[in-house]
């Protein structure tokens, strides 16, 4: 037996079988495809995947009892009596046997919610001879949904000579792509719900070719790996789609940020960028005040205790008018109102007894004409910033009322520091790249709230079934422009597992597939469902794209063309499109 | 001179606390005017800026606090932006 090429959870199951008899395999019934047939005549049998090679002849198997479903194909289906996987592994031309899982198909639910089989079978589209581009986290080259489709990985992580985009990182072809490898798995999963190719939980475009930067996250080498991308695929003459499933809000929320922009440069006929709207739903990053001509207004945020290293405050309001601004620790301490400073350094550090704070009041923005401030709460070094609830102090010195929009930042995984009071806003938290007027950008919906984890425990998440996932962030812009664009599954989706991460087993369904959520799943949904749309037309341009989506999106119980903050034209329909 | 109208607010306070001027600490974006002068070439290569075709309007690079004071000053540089490290969006809340 070939122990190597058998997935551990069906080496588990066949050694409690060897040791317990059919009785051992009881425990599988839920989470394999086992079929013990206790006090049956009938041997104890199991449905398992094998991997092999796209030609392999398997017939002579049927000797041992094993039913392959498939005469060819690099991954197919099989039954076989438990005592047959030893024959099954040693057979050279099988690479890997995997087990079927009985839940999986109840979980694989979000393409058949917006009609993706159905388009696909009808239009016979499946992405070949497109690129998905993805910057994110890498991939695992090794994965056998994304076999021989990984075009070239771009390492910006790896030391090297870099490529023409950017001086720095490596690049990987063929048989080098192994030396990178995703760790945080993020990318991986993206990448699988984008193209992975399974019969179970396949993607969206499991014939499109993969182009991948796994990045540092840093905004400036996101716009390098993008342009990366797009030169790759007019290098071979194809057309392109970007996915970012990824997002800040140190921008000034209207698309003039410089990713943004750039985005909107590098976009054009055959070349997309799909952006994630984001995850703040839930989480008051937002505040907003119509602070009167001459008065003073207070904004309370909290910063939690013993986390936080780095908090600040981006705060933008019109360049006609004229803003002072104070910060108030939770010891009521006070630095001096700071205007808006025209000439040198704008930024003043204030010392406090128990806090640093930098504020920074340059002069109207030179991209979008708007005044803006950045305020800096900080300790010192090593320490975490003093927890409790600070306030921000506003004063109008300008003749008319002005309104101000402020997000918080801090340097967590996800958003700690938070607004309270009348001044949170449920609205405008959409960032750049999301904010990009030539992006795709996409809200997340929920068509799965419960699977079966890798040990067999049932988990349930606190979201509503087929509903716009309340996390989803709500637009619009800044400027009134109307973000997200469309609504796509992303909650809970079950796609790719890296083999050099380490999720939690309660995300696990199994040890190649995983189960996640995010805007971050819902937008290379929508990716591939472009690359779907740009095999049929590579000519096809962002506004091509918009209308196309727009016209086979539907608000449930509105009609359609109707616009929402939250689900912007709503949750896509793939059936006519 | 550093021309401060020209950092954003981000880019103006990280200089502040900047301890070494000659270390490229600072990823930045680099806005420019539309020029043909290839002194903006020269000048962004010679701070080792991924020029590409050196047609784009807007570079990216990582600079020393000296280079970006530097660039401030140059008049085909319209404004300079400090690049940030944006979040993953799974694992909501």
């Amino acid at each position: 037996m070939r122990h190597e090429k058998i997935a551990p959870q069906l080496m588990v199951a066949l050694e409690n079988y060897q040791e317990e008899g059919r009785a051992g395999l009881i425990r599988h019934m839920r989470s394999l495809g086992v079929i013990p047939s206790v006090g049956s005549p009938k041997p104890a049998r199991a449905v398992v995947f094998i991997h092999c090679e796209e030609q392999a002849r398997l017939d002579s198997l049927a000797q041992y009892g094993i039913r392959v479903n498939q005469p060819r194909g690099r991954i197919r289906t099989a039954f076989l009596p438990i005592e047959s996987i030893g024959p099954l592994s040693d057979d050279p031309a099988v690479e890997r046997i995997i087990s079927s899982h009985y839940l999986r198909l109840r979980m694989d639910v979000a393409p058949g919610k917006v009609h993706i089989p159905e388009f696909r079978r009808n239009s016979r589209l499946s992405g070949k001879g497109v690129i998905i581009g993805i910057v994110d986290t890498g991939i695992d080259p090794n994965h056998p949904v994304f076999l021989g489709r990984i075009l070239r990985i771009w390492d910006q992580t790896l030391t090297g000579p870099g490529v023409a985009e950017g001086g720095y990182g490596l690049e990987l072809i063929g048989a080098q792509l192994t030396a990178s490898r995703d760790r945080e798995g993020h990318g991986t999963h993206v990448a699988g719900i984008a193209a992975g190719f399974d019969p179970v939980f396949g993607g969206i475009a499991p014939g499109a070719d993969l182009v991948i930067v796994k990045s540092d996250l840093q905004d400036a080498h996101i716009a390098d790996g993008i342009r990366y991308i797009f030169r790759i695929a007019h290098d071979l003459g194809r057309a392109a789609v970007v996915n970012l499933s990824l997002g800040g809000h140190y921008d000034a929320h209207d698309g003039s940020d410089s990713l943004s922009q750039i985005i909107d440069m590098e976009s054009g006929e055959g070349r997309i960028v799909c952006c994630a709207a984001g995850n703040e739903g839930n989480d008051n990053i937002h505040a907003q005040g119509i602070i009167p001509a001459g008065a003073l207004r207070t904004i309370r945020f909290r910063i939690p205790t013993g986390m936080v290293h780095l908090a600040a405050l981006n705060g933008w309001y019109p360049g006609v008018n004229s803003l002072e601004v104070s910060i108030r620790t939770p010891g009521k301490f006070v630095t001096p109102f700071q205007g808006v400073i025209s000439s040198g350094s704008y930024v003043r550090t204030y010392t406090l007894p128990d806090a640093r704070i930098r504020i920074a009041t340059p002069g109207p923005d030179p991209a979008n004409g708007d005044h803006n401030f950045f305020i800096e709460m900080g300790a010192p070094p090593g320490l975490p910033v003093r927890g409790g609830t600070w306030q921000l102090r506003v004063r109008n010195i300008s003749a008319t009322d002005a309104r101000l929009d402020i997000w918080t930042l801090d340097d967590q995984i996800s958003p700690e520091v938070v607004f309270t009071g009348a001044s949170v806003k449920d609205s405008m938290k959409i960032g750049s790249p999301g904010a990009a007027a030539g992006a795709i950008t996409v809200a997340s919906y929920t068509t799965k709230v419960q699977w079966t984890d890798i040990d067999g425990h049932v988990r349930t998440v606190g979201l509503v079934l087929d509903d716009i996932s309340d996390f989803s962030s709500e637009g619009p812009l800044r400027n009134g422009k109307q973000k997200p664009d469309v609504t796509a599954p992303g909650a809970m989706i079950v796609s790719c597992l890296s083999a050099d991460s380490q999720p939690s087993r309660a995300e696990m369904v199994n040890p190649s597939f995983l189960a996640m959520a995010g805007t971050s799943m819902a937008t290379p949904f929508i990716a591939g469902i472009v690359a779907l749309l740009l095999e049929r037309d590579p000519k096809l341009g962002p506004q091509d794209i918009k209308t196309l989506l727009r016209a086979h999106s539907l608000i449930p119980g509105q009609s359609a063309g109707t616009f929402d903050p939250k689900w912007g034209f709503g949750l896509i329909d793939a059936l006519g499109l | 001179m550093t021309d401060y109208k020209k950092l954003d607010a981000a880019l103006a306070t990280a200089l502040e606390s900047a301890q070494d001027s000659e270390a490229p600490l600072f990823s930045v974006f680099i806005h420019t005017e539309p020029t043909s002068d290839k002194a903006k070439v020269a000048f962004l290569e010679k701070l080792g800026v991924n020029i590409g075709s050196g047609e784009q309007l807007i570079f990216t690079g990582t600079l020393s606090a000296h280079a970006v004071r530097e660039l401030s000053e140059q008049p085909w540089v319209r404004y300079l932006k400090l690049s940030r490290k944006l979040r993953l969006l799974n694992d909501p809340k």
